[in-house]
């Protein structure tokens, strides 16, 4: 066996990224407890709080755009009726389309379209078989899943009202809530067996739960990065040819990675378990990319900053926690009081979860998330170029001259 | 003397406003062992992250000889001469054995068929190649200090820089070390080797540097450092009557006159070592700082 020393290969710093990203995802994958923060968590979180959301909720005085489409004496008296109601804050739309658009657009917590026949007779049969109601009324409520309570309450308000408009007593026997058609934005049509608006809350856990994830693996990397800085492996890696700059810009690669895989697992989960339909693939694509960009940075950033890895796990608490939690990935904007909902435009998390309801459901294509992906992939690039000088620095201590 | 494969030039390091590391001046030739001998916190860990590139220096610098002539050794001709042992073994814990030597060998340009020989070779070299499917976790100290030697000298550098590499092992394993450093030296290579270790760096080294509080205290062949410091050492005379001892001043007068004792029935020779020298060099105090 001969240990002369041999000429040095060559090697190209891609094929360095790519080896040590391998190496990255293959320790991320051998360390079980970042996997359950990365995985496991945000699928239950979204499980969960999906259930909550599509469940009904507190009443609130929630904001209604009236259609009427009928244009009856009896319609005119329900919007009158609902225009006039305490419990709601209603104003009248001038088309279905431009309703729904304010749904969407989070202006309106549901739309109430008034079909033509709201004021047309009862069918005989109901009066031959004795009903004291109509099998259902001419009405259409479209509601934005994420606000799913205020959509109850609406229903609530405008049953009574639409029952004394149209027959001049606020109740009648039979089950009440089949008497107005509900149709869940987003989510595309309920699904099969399940109650009519199961499936909407999810449109708004699912995203949430894509953001749990990406700050889970962006937390699990800027551990495993101070990790291997206290651990020396860092100092190791370093002194080869890949250098550190080869292996910070792989860290942040198998970072951006498994942030990808996050949000591709959720999406499945949603579309396969959840009914979810994406109304726009390229967005959601791109959004996912940008997110995993944006969340990478800061994960560098973190690692740049913490001196020890209770430092990192305490900012990673501290920081993204909080961004998360001010963002809407636990309380979605819409329950927040107006003064918090405008101070979580701040948050990352809310940038993301923005694009990715655009992506989902909302609609709205590119004009209504490039600005979010903008943000995105500028704070990933910012936070990177920030954080990158920070982990040049050798040992726990961080007080050796930087290298090169 | 060949031109040297490593130069430090009048470096120095700090850390805050601590100096590691006082205008230091040395050479690695190839094919020769150099010991690095100092107590704790002399510095010799800071000579090494300097020569590996991983601190800049505060004044002076480092060159490493390079095929594209003397380099930095933060650049990335040089990066791929050096072979470094760090003191602590550094290593990913979860990955196998194997597994952090093809990782490493990746990174310094070794692929395939080429890469799996010579991980196996260097994993035959430290004796651990039953244990290579191994995880480096379920791993002993002295396992993983031999593997990360291993690691050091995969891409078969020309200048290995080991941080105490023989620090916890057993009898055995020390011995196998210093035989794979001694092929290291017969095969060409410029080695730096740091350690506690005295009558090993004594048998071992080509040249010893002593250093303390950063500043390098004296450099030459272990036999001439002893001259100097140590002195000749003492010549015990036991005979029929007693036995007396004597400093040695000129050795073939001394011993001739040894000899010529009557009823002599033991002559011994106690020549001192580098242990010697080193107290004598550094003062006997233990260091704590
Ligand atoms: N990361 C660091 N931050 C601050 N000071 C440091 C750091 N590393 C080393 N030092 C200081 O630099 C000096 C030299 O340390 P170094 O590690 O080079 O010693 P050494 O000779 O390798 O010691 P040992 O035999 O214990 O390994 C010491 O005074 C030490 O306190
Ligand atoms: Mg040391």
């Amino acid at each position: 066996m001969t240990h002369a020393p041999r000429p040095p290969q060559t090697l190209a710093l891609p094929r360095a990224v790519a080896t040590l990203a391998l190496k990255d995802l293959r320790l991320m994958w051998r360390d079980r407890v970042g996997l359950v923060f990365t995985v496991w968590f945000p699928v239950c979180f979204a499980a969960l709080f999906g259930a909550v959301l599509s469940g009904p909720g507190v009443p609130q005085r929630a904001p209604l755009a009236l259609v009427d489409r009928d244009g009856s004496a009896e319609s005119a008296a329900l919007v009158a009726r609902l225009l006039a109601a305490p419990e709601a804050r209603a104003w009248l739309a001038p088309d279905e389309d431009h309703a729904r658009r304010q749904v969407l657009a989070k202006r309106a917590a549901a739309a109430l379209i008034i079909d033509p026949g709201f004021a047309k007779p009862d069918p005989p049969t109901h009066r031959a078989h004795g009903a004291a109601a109509p099998a259902a009324l001419a009405l259409r409520l479209l509601t934005d899943p994420s606000r799913a309570p205020e959509a109850a309450a609406l229903r609530g308000v405008i049953l009574p009202a639409a029952l004394t408009a149209r027959w001049g007593a606020p109740a009648l026997a039979g089950p009440p809530r089949a008497l107005i058609h509900t149709e869940p934005l987003g989510p595309g049509a309920p699904q099969l067996g399940a109650p009519p608006s199961a499936g909407g809350g999810y449109a708004v856990s699912v995203p949430q739960g894509m953001l749990w994830g990406v700050m889970g693996a962006a937390m699990a990397f800027a551990g495993s990065l101070v990790a291997e800085r206290r651990r020396g492996t860092l100092a190791r890696l370093r002194v080869t040819p890949a250098g550190l700059t080869g292996l910070l810009v792989a860290k942040h690669a198998a970072c951006a990675v498994t942030c990808m895989g996050v949000c591709a697992l959720m999406v499945l989960l949603g579309v396969g378990l959840a009914g979810l339909r994406p109304v726009d693939w390229p967005l959601l694509v791109a959004a996912s990319a940008c997110t995993s960009l944006g969340f990478a940075g800061l994960m560098l950033l973190i690692a740049g900053l913490a001196t020890s890895e209770p430092a990192a796990s305490g900012m990673g608490w501290g920081v993204l926690m909080l961004l998360a939690m001010l963002g809407g990935a636990t309380v979605p904007r819409a329950l927040m009081p107006p003064w918090l909902s405008d101070l979580a435009g701040l948050s990352p998390v809310a940038w993301a979860l923005d694009a990715f309801e655009h992506a989902l459901w909302r609609g709205g294509g590119w004009p209504a998330a490039t600005h979010q992906l903008v943000r995105l992939a500028a704070l990933g690039v910012l936070a990177a170029a920030a954080g990158a000088p920070a982990a040049r620095y050798l040992g726990p201590a961080r007080r050796g001259a930087p290298d090169t | 003397m060949p031109e040297p494969a490593l130069i430090w030039d009048s470096v120095s390091a700090r850390y805050g406003r601590r100096t590691a590391l006082d205008a230091l001046s040395l050479s690695l030739a190839p094919g020769t062992v150099t010991g690095l001998l100092g107590p704790n916190g002399a510095g010799k860990s800071t000579a090494i992250a300097l020569a590996a590139g991983l601190l800049r220096p505060t004044s002076g610098a480092v060159r490493v000889r390079t095929p594209a002539g003397p380099l930095p050794p933060t650049h990335r001709a040089a990066r791929a001469m050096i072979g470094l042992c760090p003191q602590s073994p550094a290593l990913y814990d979860a990955l196998t054995a194997r597994e952090n030597l093809a990782l490493l060998g990746a990174l310094y340009g070794l692929r395939g068929a080429a890469l799996t020989a010579r991980a196996a070779e260097c994993l035959e070299l430290v004796a651990l190649a039953p244990r290579a499917a191994d995880r480096v976790g379920s791993f002993s100290q002295g396992m993983k200090r031999r593997l990360s030697l291993a690691a050091a000298l995969l891409h078969s550098p020309a200048v290995v820089l080991l941080d105490e590499p023989t620090a916890g092992l057993d009898p055995h394993a020390r011995a196998a070390i210093l035989d794979a450093v001694s092929a290291l030296r017969s095969a060409g290579a410029a080695v730096l080797l740091s350690t506690h270790l005295l009558p090993e760096a004594e048998r071992l080294c080509d040249t010893a540097a002593i250093i303390d509080h950063g500043r390098l205290l004296d450099l030459a062949p272990p036999r001439q450092l002893i001259d100097r410091h140590a002195g000749p050492g003492r010549l015990t005379v036991r005979h029929e009557l007693g036995q007396r001892t004597v400093r040695v001043g000129d050795l073939p007068a001394d011993l001739a006159a040894a000899a010529a004792t009557p009823g002599l029935l033991e002559l011994r020779l106690e020549r001192p070592g580098l242990e010697s020298v080193f107290l004598t060099l550094t003062g006997r105090a233990p260091r704590d700082q």
